[in-house]
């Protein structure tokens, strides 16, 4: 409860540093290293409820000496912190999840050498569990420890800001799978859906719920805008769902491949084929 | 060495669990030495073109630890394949095992009823297999020489850990297998862009003379060394190849097929890494309206018209009330 409180007080400090920045005049990086810490939502729309939420995290040395760091699991420094809040109040991760995308354990002391960028890609999901409809906002700080090697000091990055909104289904197909182990027995339930929204949106999403368990693992994933489904045929299993858009007038099917542990959706062009006969010459007999 | 180079591909996999190979005939080995086995999980024949895969088992067959120092790629380990009585050699560039420095080899203790292994496609060694039958043999050779050039490995060798010195020579059991020829009835094929280097190559749907489906990717241009890339994967589906929908990747095929059942279709996922295919049923993608909605939505409409029509009824009579009589 004590921690809780005090991340509480520290995330609010800080987002209000955050937007006070923001507010007079948006400056990307603050601190007194020689780092510029971005961090960018992949998406500039709102999401919907359910869908994976990544950020892009790019560390630059703009300095012009190297900087020492601890390596942490990934390609960051590890004593960068992630505030988050929604809706203005300092956000917890659900059950079963770290709210640490990185990480405790340190790998070594590295150098970032001028000019040079440590880049990765993490999953929010992945970290707080599904993300609650509502107003987010998000900054990292990175608080470098007095080690030996490592260039003491902090950085702040720019704030980012993303919604998460409620969507309703208008039209839906939907099946249900059982969840086995390999021995056999039922642990629980996943239900796919193709649903379109009431504002038009075309979405996959699987909800698995297991016997015994309160939590509900719920995943979105949206599909092309232009994705003709109407006539078309699907198939859904506990990982992926394939589409396959009705032909079009030039005798070409879409099939929308999308795989739900990586939020993935790959389009490709199913044609018609046009086969060519193989025809097996016999040998010529040959006269004696 | 594996495939596409990469050592660490050839994963360490240590199991306490027994695992019953396809056993032709018994392995042998020194006593105090390892048990060498090889399966290719029991399958008996393979279509000219498919990857095989076998699966090479080191086990401690005794009470007292044993060291084994070999690379992470199984330097040492020899393979033995034969064809209609014939030794097969590898094609000139094959990866034999054990092409990588010697000196790093990496030395571990295996305990009893422990085993460890891992999965080698002899097309990486010995090329497109031509059709016959076919024997495989394992046979490892371990040296107080190697023993002395291998490092300890980490995390299996505590810091001051001394390992038992083992040497000797096991040769594995024998595993039989055929390789089919088959014969294109008729053929779509596709040019695709390999991702590894981008070259180009050609994917081919095939309906054998035998009326099933199959892929094969071909490489169009062999890398230095190495023998053209063919790789056949079964489908085990029998449709005809004409009409059917396609697309494919460098590392996959999706083909939309008609079952035969009605207007029934299905998805044919091919992999050509695995290798692998698995046919995916596929139902009516026809959206409909949730349950709840369908019947909120009316009994909404049904119950503001019922209000409206009530206040306007009322309003009406209180008018009709109050408006004077010309009486």
């Amino acid at each position: 409860m004590h921690c809780l409180s005090t991340r509480a007080v520290a995330g609010a400090v800080f987002l209000t540093t955050m937007l006070g920045l923001r507010l007079s005049g948006g400056a990307a990086q603050s601190g007194d290293l020689p780092l510029k810490v971005e961090v960018s939502a992949a998406r500039s729309e709102a999401y919907l409820y359910g869908e994976e939420v990544v950020l892009t995290i790019a560390v630059t040395n703009c300095g012009s000496a190297p900087v020492g760091y601890v390596r942490g699991g990934g390609n960051l420094p590890m004593g960068l912190r992630l505030s988050i809040s929604c809706e203005g109040k300092d956000f917890v991760p659900q059950d079963g999840h770290s709210g640490n995308p990185w990480g405790d354990v340190a790998d070594g002391v590295a150098r970032l050498e001028e000019g040079s960028v440590l880049k990765e890609r993490i999953s929010l999901t992945y970290a707080y569990g599904v993300l609650p409809v509502g107003r987010y906002a998000i900054g990292l700080r990175l608080d470098q420890p007095p080690w030996p090697g490592v260039t003491r000091g902090t950085a702040v990055s720019n704030p980012v800001e993303f919604t998460v909104k409620d969507w309703r289904a208008a039209a839906a197909v939907g099946k249900t799978i059982e969840c086995r182990r390999p021995d056999g027995q039922v642990i629980g339930a996943t239900t796919v859906q193709l649903a379109r929204t009431t504002e038009g949106e075309l979405l996959v999403t699987w909800k698995t719920t297991f016997s015994g368990a309160t939590s509900v693992d719920f995943r979105a994933v949206r599909l092309p805008p232009n994705l003709q489904i109407s006539e078309g045929l699907w198939h859904a299993s506990e990982k992926n769902c394939y589409i396959a858009s009705p032909p079009d007038d030039r005798g070409r099917r879409k099939l929308v491949v999308v795989d739900r542990p990586s939020s993935s959706v790959t389009e490709l062009e199913l044609r018609q084929s046009s086969p060519v006969p193989v025809v097996h010459h016999s040998r010529p007999a040959t006269k004696e | 060495m594996l495939q596409n180079g990469n050592a660490l591909s050839w994963i360490l996999t240590v199991c306490a669990c027994t695992v019953t190979p396809f056993v032709a005939s018994a392995p042998s080995q020194n006593e105090g030495f390892f048990r060498l086995e090889v399966s290719n999980g029991g399958r008996a024949s393979y279509l000219q073109g498919e990857k095989v895969l076998v699966e090479v088992w080191f086990s401690n067959p005794g009470d007292k630890p044993l060291t084994l120092a070999l690379h992470r790629a199984f330097s040492g380990l020899e393979i033995d394949l034969v064809r209609d009585g014939e030794k097969v050699f590898p094609t000139p560039g094959g990866k034999p095992f054990g092409d990588l420095d010697p000196s790093k080899r990496l030395a571990f203790p295996v305990h009893r009823e422990r085993k460890q292994g891992g999965q080698y496609p002899l097309t990486r060694q010995f090329g497109v297999l031509a059709p016959g039958k076919y024997t495989v043999r394992a046979r490892y050779s371990q040296t107080e020489e190697d023993l002395r050039g291998a490092n300890p490995y980490p995390g299996l060798v505590a810091r001051d850990q001394v390992l038992p010195v083992t040497t000797g020579t096991a040769v594995s059991n024998q595993v039989r297998f055929t390789v089919r020829a088959w014969e294109p009835k008729a053929v779509a094929e596709k040019e695709v862009q390999r991702v590894v280097d981008g070259q180009r190559s050609i994917v081919q749907l095939v309906e054998t003379s035998e009326g099933e489906l199959l892929v094969a990717w071909k490489s169009a241009k062999s890398r230095a060394g190495e023998a053209p890339e063919l790789v056949v994967v079964p489908t085990g589906v029998k449709a005809s190849v004409r009409g059917v929908f396609w697309d494919a990747t460098d590392e996959k095929c999706h083909v939309l097929y008609p079952t035969g059942e009605g207007e029934k279709k299905a998805l044919l996922v091919v992999d050509k890494k695995a290798p692998s295919s698995v046919s995916l049923p596929l139902a009516e993608a026809t959206l409909q309206q949730p349950k709840g909605a369908m019947v909120f939505v009316p009994l909404a409409a049904l119950i503001s018209f019922v209000g409206i029509a009530v206040i306007g009824w009322l309003r009406l009579r209180r008018r009709s009330r109050m408006s004077p009589t010309a009486d």
